[in-house]
C-alpha cells in the first residue's frame, strides 16, 4: 500500500490550487478588458471578432496593426500592453502547466518516469514564457 | 413490464477465480424475476439455480449495510437497491474498480478501510466525560448530517477518476468520514484530521469530478462536502 503517514504535507498543494482557482477569474477579468478597452479605442468597426479575441486573450500590438486599424489611439505597442501581455501571458502558462503537472503526477506512478515528465512540463513552461517574452518586446 | 409478473431479464456477470482463471470473463445468464424484484434478487437466482460458483456480497440486502456495492450497467450502485424494472432486461455487473478483484464480484475492501482508518473516523475529546452526556445544539448537530449518512459501501470512492489513477488517493468516502468529525462541536482532533487531508494524497486531489456525489446510494452531496473541507482548510490556514 501506499499509503503516506501524516507530517508529509506540502502547503505548496494548498497554494497552487489556491493560485488556480483565483487566477482563472483574474485571467477572466484580464481578457474582458483587452477586448472592451480594444473597442473603446476605436476597434469596435475596424476590428473583426477573431481579432479582438486574439487581442483580449494575448494582447500583442500586431494583432491590432494586421487588422487595418487607421489610427487607433494609444500607441498599441507602448509598455502598458507589453507588462499586460507579458503578466496575462504568465499567469496562463503557470495556470495551464499546473494543470498538467497534475495530470503527469495521477497518471505517471514510476518515479524515474515522473520526474522525466515533470521535468519536460517544466521546460515546456519556460519556453512557453520564454518565446511569448520574445515576441512581446520583440527582443530578435 | 407489467408489475408483478414473472419475466426474463439477461445478466452479464464479471467473473473471475483466482485459482482457475487467468484473465477475468463475461458470464452469460439468464434470471426469471419480476419488475418490482431488485437487481440482488436477479444474482441471487443465478448463484441458487444456475451456477452455485458465483461469488458476491450481501448482509442486510436493505440499503444500510452497504456490502453489495457493485458497477450495475456502468454505474456504482447498490445491488440491493436498483430494481429491475430501473435497469431493464439486459444487465451487467461488474465489481467496483480500483479495488484488487478477490473472486467474481467481490473486491478487496482493505486499502479502501485503510484509507477510512488514516483520518481518525472516530470522536477525539479529552476532557473528563460530563455526569450527562456531551450537549450539542440542534444547530450544531445539523452541520454535519448529510455525513452521517455514509455507509460505507465505498461507491464513491470507487467511482472517482482521480482514485483509479492512483490509489493513495484518500478518496471521497474517507474525507466524508472526516468531514463528519470536523464539524462535529464535541470533537477536539478537527486540526490532525485538516492536517491528514492537507497532505499531497488528500482533498486537493479532488477534481470536482462528481461522480462520488451521483453515485452515493445514501444521497450524501458528497462533492459539496469535499468542498467545504477545503474551505476549511482555508479558513483555519491549515
Amino acid at each position: 500500500m501506499r499509503f503516506r503517514s501524516a507530517g508529509q504535507g506540502s502547503a505548496l498543494e494548498y497554494y497552487l490550487w489556491l493560485f488556480t482557482r483565483l487566477s482563472a477569474v483574474f485571467m477572466l477579468f484580464i481578457g474582458a478588458f483587452g477586448i472592451i478597452y480594444a473597442n473603446l479605442a476605436g476597434g469596435r468597426l475596424t476590428m473583426d471578432t477573431p481579432t479582438q479575441y486574439r487581442w483580449g486573450f494575448f494582447p500583442i500590438y500586431w494583432h491590432v496593426q494586421n487588422s487595418d486599424i487607421p489610427d487607433v489611439f494609444p500607441n498599441w505597442s507602448n509598455s502598458f500592453w507589453r507588462v499586460y501581455g507579458m503578466i496575462f501571458l504568465f499567469i496562463a502558462a503557470v495556470h495551464g502547466f499546473n494543470g498538467l503537472r497534475i495530470v503527469v503526477e495521477d497518471y505517471v506512478h514510476r518515479p524515474i518516469l515522473l520526474l522525466l515528465a515533470k521535468g519536460l512540463v517544466f521546460v515546456l513552461f519556460l519556453f512557453v514564457v520564454g518565446a511569448g517574452g520574445v515576441v512581446i518586446f520583440e527582443l530578435f | 413490464m407489467a408489475q408483478g409478473e414473472p419475466m426474463q431479464v439477461k445478466l452479464k456477470i464479471r467473473r473471475f477465480n483466482p485459482e482457475t482463471d487467468k484473465k477475468r470473463w463475461w458470464g452469460h445468464y439468464q434470471a426469471e424475476v419480476e419488475p418490482t424484484d431488485r437487481v440482488l434478487d436477479a444474482l441471487h437466482y443465478v448463484k441458487w439455480h444456475v451456477d452455485g460458483t458465483l461469488a458476491f456480497r450481501r448482509s442486510c440486502a436493505h440499503g444500510i449495510c452497504g456490502s453489495d456495492a457493485m458497477l450495475i450497467n456502468g454505474r456504482n450502485q447498490l445491488a440491493c437497491k436498483v430494481l429491475i424494472k430501473e435497469v431493464g432486461r439486459k444487465i451487467t455487473v461488474e465489481p467496483l474498480l480500483g479495488l484488487p478483484v478477490i473472486k467474481d464480484l467481490v473486491v478487496d475492501m482493505e486499502p479502501f478501510f485503510e484509507q477510512y482508518r488514516a483520518v481518525k473516523p472516530y470522536l477525539v475529546n479529552d476532557d473528563p466525560p460530563p455526569a450527562t452526556e456531551r450537549r450539542q445544539s440542534i444547530e450544531e448537530r445539523e452541520r454535519f448530517d448529510d455525513t452521517t449518512k455514509c455507509i460505507l459501501c465505498a461507491a464513491c470512492t470507487t467511482s472517482c477518476p482521480s482514485f483509479w489513477a492512483r490509489s493513495d488517493y484518500l478518496g471521497p468516502a474517507a474525507i466524508v468520514q472526516a468531514h463528519r468529525f470536523i464539524f462535529d462541536s464535541r470533537d477536539q482532533a478537527s486540526q490532525e484530521r485538516l492536517q491528514i487531508l492537507a497532505e499531497s494524497n488528500g482533498v486537493w486531489r479532488c477534481r470536482n469530478i462528481y461522480n462520488c456525489t451521483e453515485a452515493c446510494p445514501r444521497e450524501i452531496q458528497v462533492t459539496q462536502a469535499v468542498a467545504e473541507v477545503k474551505r476549511e482548510m482555508m479558513r483555519r490556514r491549515v
